[in-house]
């Protein structure tokens, strides 16, 4: 049932707008009149019936008329003799003759039926002897025909009364009959008046039916036309069925939300490239100005100290002092890179040699305490870094693990390198670093400066420079240094192609 | 679409369905009642039962008891045999009296006659002539004088006068011979059948210390009968100590008349037929004893002699009925016999 209901449903749905309101206006006409016709028919039909009731009491009149047009045609006869009366006569017998062979003429227990049966024979009898009578009046045998009369007479009371009897009775069951029917009829004139309002009423609900099935799209359409306009882009498409007007606008409808929804999600796409990129410019400005203010701050001592350093330098030639002079030119190629790698890139190597220049120079001011090496695959020419990145790790190593260390203090720079990658770890054998400050340390988002003790400070400085430079997160591990203690801070610089080669 | 399916359909195609529902009863309502109507119309005719024969009862009065009681019983056994038995007069207008009941049977051309004749000439001419119509005719009760009939079903009238003499006798015994004057009410209309009775009664009277005598009742007046037994009863010294009643409607009149005119126990009545008035009247003592003939068997043993005559052409010419008195001793008996008859007539008739 719903099966097909769903296939008549589907097949209503395709069809064009005219034919639906057609097709739903044919059919509510139709059913309409369809039950007026039955009613009409079954209300015909009784008003037949009506009409055959009282026919046999008419028979029955008809049949009585003529059976005194018997009798008197006789009795004319037997008084006058006359041509007519004989034509009339025989023309009367032959027209009872008709009229009684419609009745009945077998014993029966109905008294209609029955009494139908005694009038029959009675009348044949009757005809029989008013014949006697006629015939012996032709024959002029007086005696003969004024018995037969008399018998015939008598007869012909017999069977008036018995037509009369019949007569009544047929009336009285016909009456039966006719209240019966009349009663009938306005049993089914109240059904016909229910079927004929259950048929508007059933045409009434096939019309809102047909409407709502016409107008539904629609009220849709209009629905989802205001959802989109209070900016609503979400809204679920509108099915996509049948072919008439509206299933097209719903395409088109469609069609519009979907290419407004890529419109939308492209622009949102852009903005959103477009803000990230201004983010990370500001940031990067930002850590450029603070690394600037730094250098700016240096600088005034480097550059004097430089030149001063410089005049030094030739001085203990002069004089002779090989070791100043090479401590001084140490010192003052240390702060000549600082302030020359200050926003530009470096090598590795250039670096590492920073990181020796500025251990030479602790270790003349220390006494050579501080152990220094370098480990790992040779380095590649061409790897270039933020400048100042190397230096700040060594110089946390030496300020934070190694300074309260009493043996023999060791600091070694290991270059590995795996396919895509060069990992650089800053190693020491110094008091080590508790996880939690490690976590920390690497967690701790770029622009917060921490306040405290300026602990590690160089290392979020280049963590933060690192993870700016190469956009990504995980440049950095802090972690032991193998299990005889220390830090091992390692870096993790993605190796381009063009430098491989 | 698929809103329209699953929402706001399910409730419309609900309404929709009850409403087709609802519909289709309304129709077959319809069309079930017009065809009801056809039906009981067509029924009627269906019910409708023919037979092969007609047989015409012809009495002089339909009314009577006894006589009702007779075609009731006859009625049944025609049906049996495969013919319609029609009570002649009954019914129509005008009051036909028995010869002329007799002439309208003939002219019906019907199969065979029960009838009652009264013992006139012309009663015997129309049976002669019915039977020379090739009509059967069965006399009841009362023979025919002229023989022409094919048979008779009746009480043997010396046989019921001797009853009526030894219920003379019984009731003298019970009495010890306080009884003296005893008046048989005779019907001028019945000629030869009441005259054996009558012998018979003065016959079996012979040696009683009684009179026995004859009080002719004209019915030629519907009410003349009447009249006469209220004059007898009110007679005072001349009334009657012992009123035989020969026939039913007698029997009730003379009835009537002790308890009216307060003569229960002064006149005793002997009475005819087993009507329920009588019953009663003899359960309570008024009246003495009623002599009958069963009048189912005798309804019965009429169309049996026909429908025999008609299929073998021959039938016993005399029947005689059985004759049964019935007094204070054994009228229960008889009423509860009569009850289980018909209580096992109706339960027949009944599928």
């Amino acid at each position: 049932m719903r099966g097909w209901m769903h296939h008549c449903w589907t097949w209503f749905g395709g069809l064009a707008l005219r034919k639906k309101v057609s097709l739903a206006f044919a059919v509510s006409m139709g059913l309409v009149v369809l039950v007026n016709l039955y009613m009409y028919m079954s209300i015909n039909r009784m008003v037949d019936a009506l009409d055959t009731i009282y026919a046999s009491n008419v028979t029955l009149g008809t049949l009585a008329d003529t059976l005194d047009q018997v009798q008197n045609n006789t009795y004319e006869y037997l008084t006058a003799k006359s041509t007519d009366a004989l034509e009339s006569y025989y023309r009367s017998v032959q027209d009872y003759q008709r009229d009684i062979g419609a009745l009945n003429d077998r014993p029966t227990d109905n008294p209609i039926l029955l009494a139908e049966r005694n009038i029959r024979t009675m009348s044949l009898v009757y005809l029989d002897l008013a014949d006697q009578a006629v015939t012996a009046k032709r024959g002029g045998d007086i005696e003969q025909y004024k018995t037969s009369y008399d018998e015939a007479t008598r007869i012909y009371g017999y069977i008036t009364d018995c037509v009369e009897h019949l007569d009544d009775q047929q009336f009285r069951v016909n009456s039966q009959s006719y209240s019966l029917l009349l009663q009938s009829l306005s049993t089914v004139e109240l059904l016909s008046l229910v079927l004929l309002l259950l048929a508007i009423l059933l045409n009434l609900l096939v019309l809102l039916f047909f409407a709502g099935a016409v107008t539904k799209p629609l009220t849709q359409l209009t629905e989802r036309a205001d959802q989109v306009s209070q900016g609503n882009l979400g809204v679920a498409p509108l099915p996509d069925q049948g072919k008439d007007e509206f299933a097209v606008v719903a395409r088109a409808f469609n069609q519009m939300v979907a290419s407004l929804n890529d419109n939308i999600r492209q622009l949102k796409a852009r903005m959103e490239r477009e803000k990230r990129m201004m983010e990370e410019r500001l940031l990067m400005e930002t850590h450029l100005k603070e690394a600037e203010l730094r250098s700016l701050q240096a600088q005034i001592n480097p550059h004097f100290l430089y030149n001063t350093l410089n005049a030094g330098a030739q001085l203990a030639m002069m004089e002779g002092a090989e070791d100043t002079c090479l401590f001084i030119e140490n010192l003052a190629d240390f702060f000549r890179y600082n302030v020359k790698k200050v926003g530009e890139l470096s090598t590795l190597e250039e670096e590492i040699h920073q990181v020796e220049n500025y251990l030479y120079v602790l270790n003349v001011r220390f006494s050579g305490e501080i152990h220094f090496a370098r480990t790992g695959v040779p380095v590649l020419p061409q790897l270039t870094l933020p400048g100042l990145v190397l230096q700040p790790l060594v110089e946390n190593a030496v300020e934070h693990g190694l300074r309260e260390v009493s043996w023999e203090k060791r600091v070694s720079i290991h270059v590995e390198q795996a396919p895509g990658w060069c990992y650089v770890s800053v190693l020491d054998n110094g008091t080590g670093i508790d996880p939690e400050t490690a976590q920390g340390i690497l967690s701790s988002s770029e622009e917060e400066t921490p306040t405290g003790a300026h602990t590690s400070v160089g290392l979020r400085n280049v963590l933060a420079r690192l993870r700016l430079f190469y956009g990504r997160e995980d440049v950095m591990t802090i972690g032991p240094n193998g299990p005889q203690g220390g830090t091992a801070v390692c870096l993790r610089i993605p190796v381009e192609e063009e430098t491989d080669v | 679409m698929n809103d329209l399916k699953s929402t706001k359909p399910t409730t419309v195609m609900l309404l929709a369905v009850l409403l087709v529902v609802l519909f289709v009863a309304t129709g077959a309502a319809l069309t079930r009642f017009q065809t009801l109507i056809q039906a009981s119309s067509l029924a009627e005719k269906d019910s409708i039962q023919f037979y092969s024969r007609q047989f015409a009862m012809v009495v002089s009065d339909s009314d009577d008891p006894f006589w009702s009681s007779v075609y009731a019983s006859a009625l049944e056994t025609a049906r049996e045999r495969d013919a319609y038995l029609e009570l002649m007069g009954s019914g129509l207008s005008n009051r036909y009296d028995l010869e002329e009941q007799m002439r309208m049977a003939i002219a019906q051309q019907v199969d065979g006659i029960l009838v009652y004749p009264d013992g006139s000439e012309e009663m015997s001419r129309l049976i002669q002539t019915a039977v020379d119509q090739g009509i059967a005719v069965v006399t009841l009760m009362e023979d025919d004088s002229n023989g022409s009939r094919q048979a008779h079903v009746g009480g043997n009238n010396y046989d019921q006068g001797q009853e009526y003499g030894r219920l003379i006798g019984q009731l003298l015994e019970e009495q010890e011979g306080r009884l003296e004057q005893v008046t048989v009410l005779l019907d001028s209309s019945r000629g030869t059948s009441q005259e054996i009775l009558y012998a018979a009664i003065l016959e079996a009277c012979e040696g009683l210390p009684v009179t026995v005598q004859a009080a002719t009742v004209d019915r030629s007046d519907a009410f003349s009968a009447e009249e006469v037994i209220r004059d007898l009863v009110r007679s005072g010294q001349d009334q009657p100590d012992v009123l035989v009643c020969l026939s039913d409607m007698d029997t009730i009149s003379a009835y009537q008349a002790v308890v009216d005119y307060n003569q229960v126990g002064q006149v005793q009545i002997i009475g005819n037929y087993d009507a329920n008035h009588t019953l009663t009247a003899v359960k309570k003592g008024i009246i003495y004893a009623t002599i009958t003939v069963d009048p189912q068997e005798m309804g019965q043993l009429g169309v049996t002699s026909l429908s025999d005559y008609l299929d073998y052409g021959r039938t016993n010419s005399y029947t005689t009925v059985e004759l049964v008195s019935i007094t204070r001793e054994n009228v229960d008996a008889y009423l509860q016999e009569q009850t289980e008859q018909t209580e096992q007539a109706e339960q027949e008739a009944a599928p």
